[in-house]
């Protein structure tokens, strides 16, 4: 360890100096720095001496692994709809041994290649490396871009590279289709960071969440990558002309999209396709959060204990769904679409839990208050249940819901904020 | 009485608790008067170097308000008078001759009696006025503006701090002849506020005068800005005086005996410090007769106050007007933790639960000077509310200061703040903001724009 400081700080001093070479990368090399190494400052001579062991990279940290069992999952469950597919598609004649077309990983690690019509899946093996295959790349691009942007700024601004993308860049990779064209995330990535946060000033000035930004960009500048029943199931088949990684010809509609097709009842149709337990535990298409619900609820559980996410917001959120959901059903009265569905099963269908938790408790783009929190939060499930009973186009809320709220947070604080004021003022 | 149960806060179990006995800390070579503990004033020397005082004998003034005179705590020689810019003093240094065996006499100081206006100016005249502070500001009264209460402070909760009601043990003359001489200056009332269920406050709790006011909870239940909020919330235009009980006695032996109040105590506290106890000592002495003679060495930092609230000075420093603790810690110069943001991290403590500290509930820590992260943007995750018992948010506040909105800064409760009150935010934020500093900005544009 000590080799490692004595080597860091040989290379220090090309950077630090403000007349040495280097000194423009300077931001470059402190987050490398501290990345290993906890920077060296201390407290101020007067007031607080002493500080907290936590710093901005733990929080960021804290979040991250409150995310893991759902990026686990997402890489399970990747390659288990993957074999899916591919089993059913085999059963019907459409796939065979021949015609499978191998990814980068999978060359290395070749998958069983040896099935006929009555051949055993799931192959777990093969699930994981197929699930890495799709999952890593996004990861990377998420990562790579979203990082490269900030420290681009951080140079320019001469300012310390800031944690915040840290957070962002695992969420985009678990909020967008695992078929995603690296082509397209990187564009998303892009635009989110530099309009959806470098404009503003970076972490701790955007207005809206950065991730959320990129699903928004996604949604409507690829629209074909993004939705229908051909997205949620990567494959490895790249087709001319369809700039994607779908399984070519197979078709796998989200428990939303069931829904919102519904002539009957919508809870019939759903639990016709997919069980109570297969939409709790995550055996179902879908982006790479969305999949499990206990994995988020792990989550969950971490960021409530740690004190880093919002209870307040997460409770709220719920509620206000619930609460909706019910509304809306026993209001209309409708037997039929996406209104009749029952209210738990709003929560089990969609992104909606993944969104509440690890998207909406984003700190600097929900309110501060914690009243503007309450309020927040049940909004963003009213929102949601909105765009999900009466929107005829989307069959998901979530998304328009809490970007719709990141905008309104500050408005929602105003009003907070304005009370506290009235109540002092009283006193005077 | 009253209690009054605080929920938000958080105490810093640190290691070095002052043991509760008194020792008596020999005479100091030395006293040094600083100028910079009383920001505002237009300090003139009223000594040479050279010229022999006696202990109360007025050293300096206000060109402000020249009643107001500061006094040497010793019998002497002026040693040394320092001037900074545009010969603005910055301290006086008095040999103190009984150090070295002399007798020590005092100047006739006229004792408090009449009228508030005749109150004033004897407490004025015996360099006394400056123990008290006022809130808003948290800073020295302007005479002329009558509070509507007095605060005393028999508590504090911050970390490691002397015990006030254990410090006046014994001293319940004075402090009865001084809330005597409080009742004096203010229309309202006189409030005591103790911790709930503390030690040694038999002869507290038989004063006459004060209406006494219970604390119980986490830091900052002991500090007056949370007593102010719980017990009587002040109007804009409103002030209140606010001193601790050790002020209270100083003032109340003065009134007795018509002398300068030169001794104090002053806990010694902190995991580096050596022989933690009470010392009675001389007000304004070297460091050095804390620690047998020689300065505390070593990569230490000595602190005059506590670890939320003082003021770090040189190992070879000495003690302000105020002080009542001092606290060494260690520095922690180069000490870097290898990948000390992503690892469990048992030994070190948090308010956060990401930090296992939580898991040992009666662990006491060492903490020593470092940030332990970098500088970063406001990211509010809740904390300050969190540590803030005060009807105030504290992120709107200070964005509205760094605006430099004071209108509106005012009106989110700038006013009801010092410093002190915000500590614990600084303490607990992640991105490392020294939310005091800014706090303390606000109160001076405040000022400045009237």
């Amino acid at each position: 360890m000590q080799f490692l400081r004595n080597l860091i700080e040989k290379q220090r001093k090309l950077y630090h100096a403000p007349d040495s070479k280097l000194h423009k990368v300077w931001p470059l090399f402190d987050a490398f720095e501290t990345f290993l190494f906890a920077p060296d400052h201390r407290a101020g001579r007067s007031g607080v001496q002493v500080r907290d062991y936590v710093d901005l990279k733990r929080v960021m940290n804290t979040v991250i692994i409150a995310m893991l069992p759902c990026l686990l999952w997402a890489i399970w469950n990747t390659g288990a709809q993957h074999f899916h597919a591919i089993a059913v598609m085999a059963k019907a004649g459409k796939v065979t041994p021949d015609g499978y077309v191998l990814g980068w990983l999978q060359t290395v690690f070749p998958p069983d290649l040896a099935w006929d019509a009555s051949s055993a899946w799931p192959r777990p093996f093969d699930n994981v490396v197929f699930g890495l295959q799709r999952m890593l790349p996004i990861l990377l691009v998420s990562y790579g871009v979203g990082l490269g942007i900030e420290m681009m700024f951080s140079v320019l601004r001469k300012e310390e590279v800031s944690e915040g993308f840290l957070v962002s860049g695992m969420l985009i990779a678990l909020i967008v289709p695992a078929s995603i064209p690296l082509w397209q995330l990187a564009c998303g990535v892009a635009f989110a960071v530099v309009l959806g946060k470098e404009v503003f000033g970076g972490t701790g000035m955007n207005i809206f969440n950065p991730a959320m930004m990129v699903r928004a960009f996604l949604f409507f500048a690829f629209a074909a990558q993004m939705s229908g029943d051909q997205v949620w199931v990567a494959g490895n088949q790249s087709p001319s002309g369809v700039p994607s990684h779908v399984v070519d010809g197979f078709s796998s509609p989200t428990a939303l999209a069931i829904v919102k097709q519904a002539t009957t009842g919508a809870s019939d149709a759903l639990t016709s396709v997919y069980s109570h337990a297969d939409l709790f535990f995550g055996n179902i298409p879908g982006s790479a959060g969305e999949m499990s619900k206990l994995a988020v609820l792990l989550g969950a559980f971490w960021l409530i204990f740690t004190g880093v996410g919002s209870w307040r917001v997460m409770l709220a959120g719920v509620m206000g769904l619930l609460a909706s959901a019910f509304l809306m059903k026993s209001v209309s009265g409708a037997t039929t679409g996406p209104i009749s569905l029952m209210p738990y099963e709003q929560l089990l269908c969609g992104g909606f839990l993944f969104g509440i938790v690890f998207m909406a408790t984003d700190p600097v783009s929900s309110p501060e208050t914690n009243t503007g929190k309450w309020i927040y939060g049940a909004l963003i499930g009213f929102v949601t249940i909105l765009v999900r009973t009466i929107n005829p186009a989307y069959p998901e809320g979530t998304m328009l819901a809490i970007l719709l709220l990141n905008a309104f947070a500050p408005g929602i604080d105003h009003f907070v904020v304005a009370a506290n004021i009235k109540r002092r003022m009283a006193r005077a | 009485m009253t209690i009054h149960t605080i929920n938000k806060g958080f105490d810093l179990r640190l290691a070095g608790r002052p043991d509760a006995v008194f020792a008596d800390a020999p005479e100091p070579a030395r006293v040094c008067l600083e100028t910079a503990a009383f920001p505002g004033i237009k300090p003139k020397v009223l000594v040479k170097e050279g010229d022999r005082v006696v202990t109360g004998q007025p050293v300096f003034l206000d060109k402000t308000d020249r009643e107001l005179v500061w006094c040497s705590p010793v019998t002497g020689a002026v040693l040394r008078i320092d001037f900074g810019e545009r010969r603005f003093l910055q301290r006086i240094v008095i040999e103190n001759g009984a150090a070295k065996g002399g007798r020590e006499q005092f100047a006739e100081l006229s004792r408090p009696g009449g009228d508030r206006a005749a109150v004033v100016k004897a407490i004025k005249a015996a360099g006394l006025w400056p123990l008290l502070r006022q809130r808003p500001l948290g800073k020295m009264p302007h005479s002329d503006k009558v509070p509507v209460a007095i605060f005393v402070n028999g508590m504090d909760t911050a970390p490691l701090a002397a015990d006030p009601a254990f410090a006046v043990q014994g001293r319940k003359d004075d402090l009865q002849a001084g809330v005597a001489v409080l009742e004096k200056l203010t229309t309202g009332k006189v409030y005591l506020t103790l911790r709930a269920a503390g030690d040694h406050q038999a002869d507290l709790r038989d004063l006459k005068g004060v209406e006494v006011h219970d604390f119980a909870g986490p830091h900052p239940a002991g500090l007056v800005g949370t007593h102010i909020s719980r017990i009587r919330p002040l109007k804009v235009t409103e002030i209140a005086y606010v001193l601790s009980l050790q002020d209270l006695a100083r003032l109340g032996e003065w009134a007795r005996t018509g002398r300068y109040p030169a001794k104090t105590v002053v806990a010694l506290a902190g995991s580096a410090a050596p022989g933690r106890k009470y010392y009675r000592v001389r007000q304004s002495a070297e460091l050095a007769v804390l620690s047998g003679g020689k300065a505390i060495a070593g990569d230490v930092r000595v602190i005059d106050g506590t670890v939320l609230s003082g003021n770090a000075t040189a190992p070879d420093g000495h003690l302000g007007f105020h002080s009542t603790t001092v606290t060494v810690i260690p520095e922690g110069t180069d000490q870097r933790d290898l990948f000390g943001w992503a690892l469990p991290q048992f030994g070190k403590l948090s308010f956060h639960r990401s930090v296992f500290s939580w898991l040992l509930p009666k662990k006491e820590y060492v903490l020593d000077a470092r940030l332990n992260g970098g500088h970063r943007p406001i990211v509010n995750i809740g904390a300050w509310e969190s540590v803030t018992p005060l009807d105030i948010h504290p992120s709107y506040l200070l964005r509205a200061i760094q605006a430099n909105d004071i209108e509106e800064a005012v009106k989110l409760g700038l006013l009801e703040v010092t410093e002190e009150d915000v500590a614990l935010c600084t303490f607990v934020d992640p991105c490392k903001i020294d939310v005091g500093k800014v706090i303390r900005q606000g109160l001076d544009l405040y000022e400045k724009e009237g």
